[in-house]
């Protein structure tokens, strides 16, 4: 890592993944669970229905969460405790203004040692925390989705490179 | 004088217990300041027990409590209120409001520090509390009124102005130490500036108890009235600030909520540029002779609209202007610029109604007095004015026109609350208003005044209502009392929860007090007491923490103080006692089909307090589905309503929707995958160039999801063999669900219970009914227990 080139580095940052269905979706989160360190924030965006909470539950498994992951819409944010790490399942699609963000702990969560996945994380930018991976999910058809992850910092580009080596060594359909 | 002093609103836990002497010095008799972040909930009361019990004192020798109010965490600092509160309101004591940064300061100076300094407290989102002082021997004396800034903008203004040695401290310097450092270095200063150590940067039990000493000899306490105190946030909730910036611009329409609303009862909302012509008139017609005052012309409103520290209220009903109020915040000071009302509608409370809103927003700005001018001859204005505690203060000679002297009249902020219409209303359906909600009491009292033990209260903040309710032994309920937010929301468009949260943290003390009261009339006893009380049930689960943590933190104090039991309960275990107050011979085993926004799961009651969670969602619940799908289709909130209207008349075999799960062989449901259905429907005929059939739509996704959701609750019925059905939650309101499951159910001879329309809403009536039964199996908690955002009725607690 410490000996990378800063234009490597820069192609590195981004990865994109074809994906064809459900069950590939949560294994691309899974393959994230896994490599999550304290401190890991996923950001996750894309339209109604795109397949964040599919990820997630993915992201879930990963880390050894044991108890069913649901879509956290209502609560806004959902912890897990049966894993490995902490695990906060964020969803903002409800929050309209910042301040509410304070209402659900946001800002002492996304600072503690556990692993963050904040659905609709884009709603408000200029909050995310300086170290994070921002993954935007695009309908490309009924069940086909392009993912397009991008670290931010240092912390989380290590552990794309992680999950892309992973992944590498799978024959999933997956291509980074 | 014993004082109990407490905060909880920054990451640190302070609490003090003194004795006060009449010339305001104090000796302490105990503290305890610790770092608690995020866990003020738990550790709170029972560190208030064992300080209490270290000094050998029980809580009825407290003669006053103090607060911290911020700024500082929202949630925090409601949650240290929210308990001071029930713990004054059951000892019957006053309850005061300190600052938190005014505590700071104060053990800045038991340091022995003397000289400029400030205290800056972190605010989340990059941005801080910032307050100024200058310490001479008597103690520190504020320089400042509470702000909130960006910590550049602050340390630049701190440095430039520094001319000698500053010290600064605060919470806020963890993240943003660098940051003052930097701009100090900036001016050349860096040698005028220390930055304080550990200790200073904290509240302590102590700094409050000084603080609270020092403005009880300056005469500068608030009335001590515990449901009036109110956190100091220093700025509108984002919603209300959105709400004002957006109302300044024409553009915008008005939310379409509140004027449906609006018709056959009066509103109370913010000025919006497109209300200017309408006040205008209102302005002209109430200033008609010209005697009492000028009227604003329509520029001149116009030039009010969008200034930061003006606040302008309108009351509107059928969509017609009827009065206005208009403030303006200078320094710490609400100086009420207008107040006019149509002569045909005086003497009905509204100027009194629009006075406190504005007094009201003016505190979330930071505002510590009101001031206002009054002819001197208008002495229904200023009876009005005293009721709100306001003095006279002065006279201005020949301020209104024809040389009429005019009349100032100041008071402290928060005003006093109106407690002479709460007394006078009957029991049974009373109407009255807290904290600007309307509260009434559902019971329909019949007379049954033989108190029959145990007698509990209970009390429900989990979403957007603030409810309390009281039962007795034989489990009739005596008060089901609820003030309903919906009037602040309706104007969002949603819930919005940071406005739950402050409505609750308002409303709290006088819905449990007329709960209290009413009941105790149905008892025929209306001295009933907190003390009669055996037990407080609260709701701990599920729901918005930040909402829930109100009511609980309340219950435990009031529980605490007043030696009571204390009862968690589970919303969601309510919705299933909700059927027996319909039902009454109902028994398990049965069957409940829980429906609402963040549930959809099917329960099997084997006993009262006893269930099976025989299948849940494994993505989205119901609520949520019909709220998203309403979303695409720009429908608006809440989704339920909207199309189930629409659905009436659409064709539900329209569309073919996926039925997820049907036959899954479990009782499991999945809402994703038709979600994500309609969605994709809904794009694909827009990228086909074709029109929606709103109603065709609408009737086939119902269809779908009332289809899966009758075929599993038969199958639970079969399965378990029970003879008894209910629904519950939110979508139990929807028409076309109850009328499939009731046909459905009855055809195998299985008696449904369907919550009344009313009911389906939140209440304290069923969480009531739990805490009876909670209570006869001897299911109590203790005060370190914590508020859940989910939790699972199948495991005991
Ligand atoms: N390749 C795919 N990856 C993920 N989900 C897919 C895929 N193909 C189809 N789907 C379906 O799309 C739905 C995705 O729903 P999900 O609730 O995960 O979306 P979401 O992005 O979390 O939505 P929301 O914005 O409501 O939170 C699921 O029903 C899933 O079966
Ligand atoms: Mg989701």
């Amino acid at each position: 890592m410490s000996r990378m080139t800063e234009s490597v580095r820069k192609v590195l940052s981004t990865m994109k993944f074809d994906i064809s269905s459900p069950e590939e979706t949560a294994a691309l989160g899974q393959v994230f669970g896994a490599a999550s360190v304290p401190g890991t924030c996923l950001v996750l965006c894309g339209d109604l229905g795109a397949g964040k909470t599919n990820f997630a539950k993915g992201v879930a498994a990963g880390l050894g969460v044991t108890e069913a992951v649901v879509s956290p819409t209502f609560n806004i944010v959902q912890e897990y405790r049966s894993g490995r790490l902490p695990f906060y399942h964020f969803d903002l699609y409800r929050l309209n203004f910042e301040d509410e963000l304070e209402q659900i702990d946001y800002y002492a969560i996304i600072e503690d040692e556990g692993v963050s996945l904040i659905e609709w994380g884009d709603k408000f930018p200029a909050l995310l925390p300086v170290d994070y991976l921002l993954v935007t999910i695009i309908i490309t058809g009924s069940a086909a989705r392009t993912f397009e992850i991008e670290a931010h910092g240092e912390r989380s580009l290590h552990l794309l490179m992680e999950c892309a080596a992973a992944l590498g060594g799978q024959s999933s359909g997956v291509d980074a | 004088m014993i004082i109990l002093a407490l905060d909880t609103s920054t990451e640190q836990l302070a609490l003090a217990l003194a004795r006060v002497h009449d010339d305001g010095g104090y000796e302490l008799l105990a503290t305890h300041d610790e770092p608690a972040p995020r866990r003020a909930n738990t550790q709170l009361v029972p560190n208030i027990d064992t300080l209490m019990a270290s000094c050998g004192l029980t809580a009825s020798a407290l003669d006053r409590v103090a607060c911290g109010r911020g700024p500082g965490s929202f949630t925090g600092v409601r949650i240290g209120i929210a308990t001071a509160k029930g713990i004054a309101t059951g000892l019957h004591v006053p309850l005061h409001g300190i600052s938190t940064l005014d505590a700071i300061a104060w053990r800045v100076h038991a340091s022995g520090y003397r000289g400029d300094f400030g205290v800056v407290d972190d605010a989340m989102r990059g941005e801080v509390y910032p307050v100024r002082y200058s310490s001479a021997e008597k103690g520190p004396v504020r320089q400042t009124v509470d702000s909130v800034a960006k910590p550049d903008v602050i340390s630049r203004m701190w440095a430039e102005d520094a001319t000698g040695p500053m010290l600064v401290c605060g919470d806020g310097l963890k993240k943003y130490g660098a940051v003052f450092a930097a701009a100090f270095e900036a001016c050349g200063k860096a040698d005028l500036l220390t930055l304080a150590e550990d200790d200073l940067n904290h509240v302590s039990g102590e700094g409050l108890v000084a603080a609270f000493c020092d403005a009880s000899k300056k005469n500068m306490l608030d009335s001590g009235d515990a449901g009036a105190l109110l956190p100091l946030y220093t700025r509108l909730s984002d919603a209300e600030e959105n709400e004002r910036k957006r109302s300044a611009s024409e553009s915008v329409p008005k939310s379409g909520v509140a004027d449906e609303r609006a018709i056959g009862g009066l509103i109370l909302r913010p000025l919006s540029r497109r209300d200017v012509p309408s006040v205008a008139a209102v302005e002209r017609a109430a200033f008609i002779d010209g005697a009492s005052g000028d009227a604003w012309s329509e520029g001149m409103l116009e030039d009010e609209l969008g200034r930061e520290d003006r606040i302008w209220w309108v009351a509107s009903e059928g969509g017609e202007i009827v009065a206005c109020c208009g403030g303006w915040v200078v320094d710490g000071t609400v100086h009420i610029l207008d107040v006019a009302v149509v002569p045909e509608r005086r003497n009905e409370g509204i100027a009194e109604r629009l006075v406190r809103r504005v007094a009201h927003d003016a505190l979330d700005l930071g505002a510590t007095r009101i001031t206002l001018e009054v002819r001197v001859d208008n002495k229904a204005a200023q009876a009005l004015y005293s009721k709100l505690g306001l003095e006279e203060e002065g006279i201005r000679p020949h301020y209104y026109p024809g040389g009429i002297d005019a009349c100032i009249m100041s008071g402290d902020l928060p005003l006093a609350r109106s407690t002479g219409a709460r007394r006078a209303g009957a029991a049974g359906g009373t109407r009255a208003a807290v904290a600007g909600m309307e509260v009434r009491d559902s019971v329909v009292h019949v007379d049954t005044s033989s108190e029959v033990h145990p007698l509990i209260l209970a009390i429900e903040t989990s979403c957007d209502e603030t409810a309390a309710a009281l039962i007795d032994g034989a489990g009739n309920l005596h008060s089901d009392v609820l003030a309903s937010q919906i009037d602040f929301h309706a104007r969002f468009g949603g819930v919005v929860p940071e406005i739950a949260s402050r409505k609750h943290t308002e409303a709290i003390v006088g819905v449990v007090e007329e709960a209290l009261l009413v009941a105790g009339r149905d008892l025929g006893n209306p001295q009933l007491d907190f003390r009669d009380l055996d037990a407080i049930a609260v709701t701990t689960r599920p729901g918005l923490v930040g909402a829930l943590v109100v009511g609980l933190a309340f219950a435990k104090g009031l529980a605490w103080v007043c030696d009571l039991l204390l009862i968690e309960v589970d919303h969601l275990e309510g919705h299933i006692y909700a059927s027996r107050l319909i039902t009454p011979d109902i028994e398990p085993p049965m069957i409940a089909l829980l429906v609402s926004g963040g549930h959809t799961m099917l329960v099997h009651a084997k006993a009262w307090g006893e269930y099976e969670i025989l299948g849940e969602t494994l993505d989205d619940a119901v609520g949520e589905a019909f709220d998203k799908v309403a979303k695409a289709l720009g429908l608006g909130y809440p989704g339920g309503p909207i199309l189930s209207k629409l659905a009436k008349d659409g064709n539900p075999r329209a569309i073919d929707f996926p039925r997820a799960m049907l036959h899954s062989g479990d009782l499991k449901f999945s809402l994703s995958g038709l979600k994500t259905a309609v969605i994709t429907y809904i794009r694909a005929e827009e990228e086909a160039g074709r029109a929606l059939d709103l109603r065709d739509l609408a009737a086939s996704f119902q269809q779908a999801v009332i289809d899966v959701q009758v075929a599993k609750a038969l199958t639970a019925v079969k399965q378990t063999g029970a003879s008894e059905f209910c629904l519950g939650g939110g979508v139990a309101a929807n028409p076309a669900l109850r009328d499939a499951l009731r046909l459905k159910m009855e055809k195998q001879g299985v008696r449904v219970t369907l919550p009344s329309l009313s009911a389906c809403t939140d209440n304290a009536g069923m969480i009531a009914a739990v805490g009876l039964a909670r209570y006869d199996a001897g299911r109590f908690s203790s005060f370190d227990c914590d508020a859940l955002a989910h939790g699972s009725i199948d495991v005991a607690y």
